[in-house]
Order: C-alpha cells, then structure tokens, then sequence
C-alpha cells in the first residue's frame, strides 16, 4: 500500500520586486523559496495513515530543480523512507497540467493506491495539479478536503469537503482517488532534529521525463495555456487608509459594512 | 577564558560552513578584522543582503554595513528598517538623488530631530507630508512645513505632539471636520479652541475633546451631561474628575458610558457598589479588573454567573488568597487558568492547578515561577509545544528542565530557549549548531550578550523574519 | 468550434449566484465577438433553474438531467463533455468555487482543452483569446492564452463580473446524459455551527490582536469591540503564550489557521512567519499597525498606519 505526496516549493516574492527582462517573470532575485504550506497538511495526513497501520509506505515527490530538494527533506524529516524528484531543464516554467502528467507517470511507475496533494500552491493558486493528475490516470477524486478517514485496502474512502459559508458536505469516493487536501485538516508536525539528520541520509531518486517515458512532445502538448506576460498591477494590492484615527476608523467600518453586504 | 574561545571558535565555524545566520550574529561582536572575514559569507548573494536588510533582528551592525551597498534598493530597505540606528539614518539623508530613502528617513522614528530638519522638504512633497506625522519633527520645522502642507499632512501636523498652541490655531480654522477633532484632542490645543471645540455641533469633535488629557476639569463635567453617549463615555475616563464628582452622577442609561466608568481609577466605593450590581456583564466584567474593586465586591463578583466576570476577578491584583483558592476550584477552565498565572498563586491553589491537563491551565501552571521541578518536567515532556514553550518562557526553569527541551521538534522553541539565562554556555554552543538558522543565529546572539553586560545587538523579533530556511 | 457554454452551478435546490457572474462574463465576451451564448444546467430538475438563467445575452438554455441532486465529479466531468461534443463551444465558462475546483481542470485534461483557473479579465486579442490572473499572491497578473485549443476552459474570479439584471429570452432545449456511475457518493450536509464565536477555524469574520496590545487588561476593550462588529477574536502567538487569551483562539503555527475566515482585522500584528502561516490565505485582511515597515502590510488588502488602540476606540463608535 502507497500514498504518493506530490509537494511544491513555492515562490515568495519580495514586496520591491522587478520584473524580469522577457517580462515572463519576476527577477529570480527578488524570490525566495518555501515549502508549500497545503502540502505539510496531505503529507501529515498520509503519515498518520502510515503510523496508524502497517504496510503502508508514503513517497513524497516533487517535480523541481536541485533546489526543490529541500522540500522533500523536508518531508523526509518527518517521516518515509525514499523520495522522488523529476526534473529537466525543460521543463522550467511548466504550468500545472504539464506538473501534473508528470506526477501521473511517477503514480503508475510507483504503483502508487492513493495519491494526496495540497488543494493549491501558495504562489499561483492555480488549484489544477491534484485534479489534473487524477484525470491523467482516470482515477476518482475529490477536492478541498478537511477530513478524511481511509483504511488502507478498503474500496472506499470518507472524506469531508469544505462548501460555501462552511457548509460541509461528508462523502465517500472510491479507491484508488486522488485527493486535494485542505488547510485545517489536521495539524502538522515538525521534524525532529533526529529526524532531519536521518533525512539527509535518505535517498532521493532523481527522474527525467524520459525515464517516467513521457516525450517532450506530450509535455509540450499537455500545456493547458501558454503565459504571454506578467505585469505589475496598475493599483497595487494594498489601499493605505489615511488620515486621523477618527477618519480612519470611519472609512474601515464603511469598508467591514461593505464587504459584509457582499459576502 | 571558555567564552572567548567558544566565540572564536563559532565565528571560525560560520565561515568555514559559510553560515550567514552565524555569521550576522558573530558581525555584531567581530572585530575589524573579523568582520572582514565574515562579510564574504555575509553578503554572499543580493538575495541574503536582502533578506538580511529585511530582517527584524538583524543587527545594528549589519545593518550600518548593508547601508553603505552600492545597491540603492538595499540602502531603501535600510532606510524603512525599524532599528535602523540615528547615525545609518543621517548618513541616507544624504541620499538626495533617492526620493524613496529620503522618504523613508522623513517617515522613521529613529531619526534625529536635525536630521529630519535638514532633509530637503521643499522639492519633494512626499518628504514635506512624511515629516508632518513624524513625532520626532521639532516644532520650528512644523511651523516651516505647514505652509504649503495639503489637508492629509496638516492632520499629521495636528496628531503630532509636538505641535504647539499656535499652529493648532490656525490649523483650527480648516472647514474638515477630522482635522478640527484632531486639534481638539491635542495636549497643547489653546483654551479658547477647547471652549469653541465643547459647543462644536460635531459629536466627534466634542468626544475628541473629552478625551483630551488637558480639557479643563468644568469642561468634562459640562460634557459628562452631553447628549451623545460616545461624549459622555469620553467625559467620565476623564482624570481630574474626582470620585466625589462621579458619586454625584445618576445612573448613565447607556451602557457604553458605564462600561467606560468600570474602568476608570479612583472610583468611590458607592459608584463600585452601584456598577458591581449591573445588569450590563462588561460592566462588571470591566470592573472585576479594576484595582479600585474592594474584598467584598470581588467576592461577590467571583461567583457571577457569566465566566469572563469571574476571569476578571481571577486577574485582579487585589485578588485575597481565599478568593483564588476558592477560584481554583471554578467550574470553568479559563478561569482556574486566570488563577494558574499568577505569581502570587497560594500554595494550596498551586497543588491542585498543578494536576491539570488543560492547555490554558497547564500553560499557566508551565510559566508560573513557583511551579515545582518535577511538574515543570511533566509540562516540557507534553506532547503540545505550547505547552513546552511555556516553561522554556519560565524564567525560573532549572537548567535541568530546559535540558531535555534543547532538541525540541519546534524550531521556535529553540529559538526561544536560546534566550532563557538558565541555560550554561556549552549548552548555547550545542544550540549554535542547530539545524534550523534562526536557532543558531539566536544561540550566537545569546553567547555574545553573555560576553557583555551591555548588549550590543537587536533586540529584534528573531521570529518575524521573512524565512530563507525554516527547517533545512 | 464556435460560441461560448456557460456551466450553471447550483447546491440544495438554490442557484449560485455566481453563475449569473459568469453569464455576465460571457455576455461582454459576445459584445466583442458576435457568437451564441449557452447556458448549460446539469440537475436532477433542470427546470428549477432555467427562469433564473434567462438572462439578456443568452441565446440557449440547455437542460441535462442527470440522475443526482448533489455535485458528483464523474457525473459533472462526463455530462460537460457531452454538452462540449453536441455544441462545439469555443469557450466554456466556469465559476471559480469549490465545486469547479474539483473537475473544471479535469474536463480540460480529458477533452485535450485549454484551461486557466481564478480569472479576472478575458479579452480578444485578434482572434486569440487572453484571460488575466493573479500570481504571486496577487503581487503580479499575468495574461495567458491558448494557442493551439480548439475548446478553453476557464473558471471565473467572483465578485468581479456584474450580473445581468435585464431577463433575456432565451430558447429551451436539452441534451441527454451520458450514463456515468459515479464513484463518490454523496452521504449528507453538516451545517456549519453557528453556535458559539470560539472556533476560529471556522469563524468568518476575525480581528485579532498581537504583542502591541501590550498588558492583558487592554485585550479586554479589543474583546469589546470584537463582540459589537460581530468578530470573532484572535490573537497572536505572544498573547496565548502570556495567557491572555485561550491558547483556542492562537492563529498560525502550532495554533490555528483560520480557513474560513473572509476579513480578517489584525490590529498590532506585525506578522511573523508563525502567525501568517495560519490566515495569509484570506481574501480581505485589514491590517492596523503603528509601524508602516511592519510584514504585516505585505500580505494585507487594507492598511492602516496608527494606533491600535486609538483606532479601536474609533471603531467602537460605528459598531
């Protein structure tokens, strides 16, 4: 039995940031790089489903450069054994359905029953990958999940999915599924420092698309849109309220007013 | 001496293991020499000059090095750094080809009152309106700027308290309403304004003007009758109306104006009396706080029906230890957690919190200096790392205890640690190769300011950073 | 392949409101580009919603019914893509929610369609279509199109296209189901609990108070006016760690995110690593700090440069 975790190291981009000179992105300079925050939650949900049974084994995987290694030690730290990183220089700047045929091959080649990923990535919020990869191996799914109870081998899984104005819809979804998970779904651990010393030890295969048999020409194909140009907002994203304390207040409480209307 | 040697041999290891964390703490306490040596790990990228210009607890140092960057975006981030000390700050006055720094060092607290007279207002509104809300504007620079300054920046003029009588009054003769309220409110606002602000048709300006400290004392009791209760509530916070004045007064028919009362000091033991018993539960909720509530008030509040009234009560400084035994045994947690934090805790009421596994309680009883060795080792065992923080947060944790926290999985809490006075010299070496850079950067930290009595470095959050590695 | 398929989207019997959104969205597209506007309905009773739908600009109102009342991704996924195979639509529009979350990218993949999610703005350039969204937290748009696709797939950004208010007249027609068996079940509803303010996780409204509340008693006046706005108060991790407030209401690391939240009021924040963990993914955060350089403003909607406390004061007066 295997939970595949696909895991992202996503971009933090500076506040003064510029862009860079093809304007398909920001300057690498002003970006730092972070471990996803969705995905410290499917991957504490895949090792308490590990720790709650025997059997089961947990891969975390990621498709990045040399760097988004630090996100699957990450991951390692706090538990599993082995870890995958799929990369070639090619595939930089690759959008979500490209990401997610790759994940797809690296789900068949593990034989992978369940695959668990963070409902979205911080930096672009696409929300596609999980359900992109569900579709790339035919396989049910469910998104924006926030509980989840699966007994490894059983032909179904119930889960929880977080509606409109917290209305919560409970379901069950056969197996094998992909499942997107959501923030909230349980609590995270942190790695012992054990455990980070024994995650450098442990190894990460490293995969080309060619070793998963995937040709540049499907992942060419696979592009679900092409990125024309990036560009700075007109207005930015912040509004600064000015004035006195009392005019401020004033406006904040016709903003809360307003907002709540809309909601 | 072991330190000096611990030292050399950290800052050897930070540039031999090209650590930047190390290497911005050993900064601080390097030598010229050293300093050379650290500024290759330090400065290794633009991407580290600026996270490190960015950071909260960044040293002064370090930052004074990263203002001299040829870079002018770095310089700009020195330039809005919270602890960026006077001298950095006078130095990127002189950037006159920057609007960006000139504005920054206009906007900044740390900057020298000459400094900010100097900067060259006169081309650059945006200087001009930042120096008009800086409380660090002398006043003569307030007179100069006031002169062309737009409505939004002659309300920093009037929030600014270094205002004086004369710009107040002419700022009072604006037609906007917000600025007049802020005159009213002003310390320094002339008397004559003050008697025009208390017949202002405006509520707001008459609510400003009862909160104003130097309101006279006719004037409150004339607005402790307005017709606005927001007035009214400002009026009765009011210092120099005295307890007698407030004995007088009827019952207030709005709630807001009586919660007000429940907070002010000084209140007569009648007006106590009367606001203990009201229906309104944040009255009584606010006077359970106030230091004016007597014993048999108190008493009588512990055993309110609503929680947040007996919390209070369990938070009052004039809490007697009766009271607090008895509300150690409160049906609700929160208020047995109340009780849990105090320094003053009877040892009765300790014994019994002591065995309590409630996250409040237990995080309480884990702060508490007077909690004993063997519970402090239970709470630092839990399986909560808030529950271990609170006694890496207790000042008075033996060694012994916070021993078995040095590997605690939450990086934050290393960080933490490293600043407990507890813990030995080697203990802060073993920290100071931690796999989390923070830790090791507050570890460093920690063992300098052991070598001086009078710390050099930041005080800085050290967990409020952008995060270049928050766990390897 | 021609002509824009709007996918109407309803739950319990009510129509999202958000589907006239994205009737509106496709209105404006046929503005620019004369082309048939559809309105696809998958229901168990297709008719509940078709009056509803019938807004001006819309030239069909497609009925499939399908053998469910509640969402199911199979059903949804294979019935789409039986509307795309009868219409040949060259647009097919989504709302962005948490249904289309779960299968519009999956009805792309297997249709071979183009695909962008959470857009904003959709416009013609020449004959190709380009749709605007947000990356890097909103810091940066970014315009995409679909070389290539004979069929694009977009889900909509809500709040941002105004419904149409005039009726329109469209013509009724329907389109079979294929037969699906759907592998998820539907099992029930949990309401959300609308009883006490304390669980944060599931509040929608939340100001919460950091270091710069500076002693206890002062958090009480920040409670005060929580309770008047009607917010559910939150803290920082300095506040729960003095115990000033219940370690139930910490927001970020090791205490909670608050993944319901819509506004969120941080008042003395400053924002460190710890506590945005647990709400920088909230659509409106107001952020009220005396430090302009504070974090807290990078992630923020609305900033206010001032004290807290002042401010507070001023807000209890509009409560």
């Amino acid at each position: 039995m295997k939970i595949l975790v696909p895991v992202k190291q996503v971009a933090v981009l500076d506040e003064d940031f510029e862009l860079r000179d093809d304007g398909l992105d920001a300057d690498p300079d002003f970006i730092d790089h972070e471990s996803n925050e969705w995905d410290d939650y499917s991957y504490e949900a895949a090792l308490q489903i590990m720790e709650a049974h025997g059997g089961v084994e947990v891969v975390p995987m990621t498709v990045g450069p040399e760097d988004a290694e630090e996100s699957l030690r990450r991951c390692l730290a706090k538990g599993g054994e082995r870890a995958i990183r799929v990369w070639d220089d090619a595939l930089t700047g690759a959008g979500p359905a490209t990401v997610a045929k790759l994940i797809a091959a690296v789900a068949r080649r593990e034989g992978a029953d369940m695959v668990f990923a963070g409902t979205l990535s911080a930096d672009h919020s696409y929300a596609m990958t999980g359900i992109c990869v569900a579709a790339e191996l035919g396989w049910p799914h469910v998104a924006v999940v926030t509980a989840l109870e699966y007994q490894p081998g059983a032909a179904t899984a119930t889960v929880h999915r977080e509606l409109e104005a917290g209305l919560v819809e409970k379901m069950t979804v056969e197996c094998p599924a992909v499942l997107t998970i959501q923030l909230g779904i349980n609590q995270p651990r942190y790695a012992s420092l054990r455990g980070v010393k024994q995650a450098k030890e442990k190894p990460v295969d490293e995969l080309s698309p060619a070793d998963l048999g995937v040709s540049g020409e499907e992942l060419a194909a696979s592009a679900s849109f092409r990125l024309r140009r990036m560009f700075k907002p007109a207005r930015g994203q912040a509004e600064l309220i000015e004035g006195t304390a009392a005019e401020q207040a004033a406006r904040l409480a016709s903003i809360i007013k307003e907002l709540r209307g809309a909601a | 001496m072991m330190l000096v040697d611990a030292l050399a041999r950290v800052v050897a290891g930070a540039v031999q293991r090209a650590d930047p964390f190390l290497a911005a703490a050993a900064y601080a306490a390097a030598d010229e020499e050293g300093r050379g040596r650290l500024e290759p790990v330090l400065l290794a990228s633009y991407r580290l000059k600026r996270q490190f210009a960015e950071a909260p607890f960044t040293p002064p140092a370090v930052l004074r090095r990263l203002a001299g960057e040829p870079d002018r975006r770095i310089r700009l981030k020195v330039a809005r750094h919270p602890a960026a000390p006077p001298e950095v700050l006078r130095q990127l006055a002189r950037e006159v080809a920057c609007v960006e720094i000139l504005e920054a060092v206009a906007r900044h607290r740390n900057a020298p009152a000459e400094v900010l007279a100097g900067l060259p207002w006169r081309e650059h509104p945006g200087v001009r309106d930042a120096l008009c809300w800086n409380p660090r504007a002398p006043v003569a620079l307030l007179r100069a700027l006031i002169g062309t300054a737009p409505l939004p920046a002659q309300k920093g003029i009037a929030s600014n308290p270094n205002a004086d009588a004369a710009l107040l009054a002419r700022l009072w003769e604006s037609p906007d309403p917000y600025l007049r309220a802020q005159v009213a409110a002003h310390p320094g606002c002339p008397p004559a304004i003050m008697d025009a602000a208390e017949r202002s048709p405006e509520a707001t300006v008459r609510r400003m003007l009862a909160g104003n400290p130097a309101a006279s004392l006719q004037a409150l009791l004339r607005l402790l009758g307005d017709e606005a209760a927001e007035v009214r509530a400002a009026a009765v916070q009011g210092a120099s109306v005295s307890a007698e004045e407030l004995s007088d007064l009827a019952v207030d028919p709005s709630s807001q104006v009586r919660r007000t009362e429940a907070r002010r000091a000084a209140l007569p033991a009648a007006v106590v009396e009367r606001l203990s018993r009201d229906p309104d539960a944040w009255v009584r909720r606010w006077l359970g706080r106030n230091r004016c509530a007597t014993e048999p008030v108190l008493a009588r509040l512990a055993t309110d029906r609503e929680l947040e009234v007996r919390r209070a009560v369990s938070r009052n400084p004039g809490c007697t230890p009766a009271l607090l035994n008895r509300l150690a045994m409160d049906p609700d947690a929160w208020v047995r957690a109340g009780v849990a934090l105090r320094p003053d805790i009877p040892s009765e009421a300790l014994a019994r919190l002591s065995a309590e596994e409630d996250p409040d309680i237990a995080s309480a009883i884990g702060r508490n200096p007077n909690t004993a060795r063997e519970v402090l080792l239970r709470i630092a065992a839990s399986g909560n790392s808030d529950l271990r923080r609170a006694v890496i947060l207790n000042r008075a944790a033996p060694r012994q205890v916070l021993l078995t926290l040095l590997e605690d999985p939450y990086p934050l809490n290393r960080v933490v640690l490293a600043e407990h006075p507890a813990l030995g010299e080697e203990d802060l070496e073993t920290l100071t190769a931690d796999p989390d850079p923070h830790v090791r950067f507050a570890a460093l930290r920690a063992l300098i300011r052991r070598g001086r009595p009078e710390p050099a470095a930041a005080t800085g959050e050290l967990t409020s950073t952008d995060n270049p590695g928050r766990e390897p | 392949m021609s002509g824009i398929l709007v996918i109407a989207e309803h739950r319990r019997g009510v129509l999202n409101p958000a589907t006239l959104e994205t009737i509106a969205a496709a209105a404006a597209l046929k503005q620019v580009k004369p082309q048939p506007v559809a309105v696809a309905i998958i229901a168990r009773n297709p008719d509940e919603f078709v009056g509803q739908v019938n807004a001006a600009g819309v030239d069909e109102i497609i009925k499939v019914a399908v053998p469910t009342d509640t969402f199911q991704s199979d059903v949804y996924e294979a019935t789409v893509a039986a509307v795309v195979a009868a219409r040949g639509p060259a647009v097919v529009l989504f709302a962005h929610t948490v249904d289309t979350w779960g299968y519009a990218a999956a009805v792309a993949v297997r249709g071979g369609f183009g695909c962008a999610t959470d857009v904003f703005a959709v416009r013609y350039e020449g004959d190709a279509l380009v749709a605007t969204r947000a990356g890097y937290k909103e810091k940066l748009h970014m315009d995409l199109d679909f070389p290539g696709r004979q069929t694009v797939v977009l889900t909509l950004r809500g709040n941002v296209f105004k419904p149409i208010e005039e009726p329109g007249s469209a013509a009724v027609s329907a389109v079979d189901a294929p037969a699906v068996a759907a592998r998820t079940a539907h099992l029930g509803y949990i309401e959300p609990d609308q009883t006490g303010d304390v669980d944060i996780a599931q509040a929608e409204y939340m100001l919460s108070v950091g270091r710069g509340v500076g002693e206890e008693d002062n958090i009480e006046q920040f409670k005060e006016l929580a309770d008047a706005l009607g917010f559910t108060l939150g803290c920082s991790r300095p506040v729960a760690d003095n115990g000033w407030l219940p370690k139930s209401r910490q927001v970020g690391q090791s205490g909670k995110t608050v993944v319901s939240c819509k506004i969120y009021v941080a008042m003395g924040i400053s924002g460190s690593v710890q506590h945005m963990a647990g709400m920088k993914h909230v659509p409106t955060i107001i952020a009220i700090n005396k430090d302009a350089e504070a974090s807290i403003f990078s992630i923020a909607r609305y900033g206010v440069v001032g004290d807290m406390f002042e401010i507070a004061k001023e807000l209890r007066n509009h409560c």
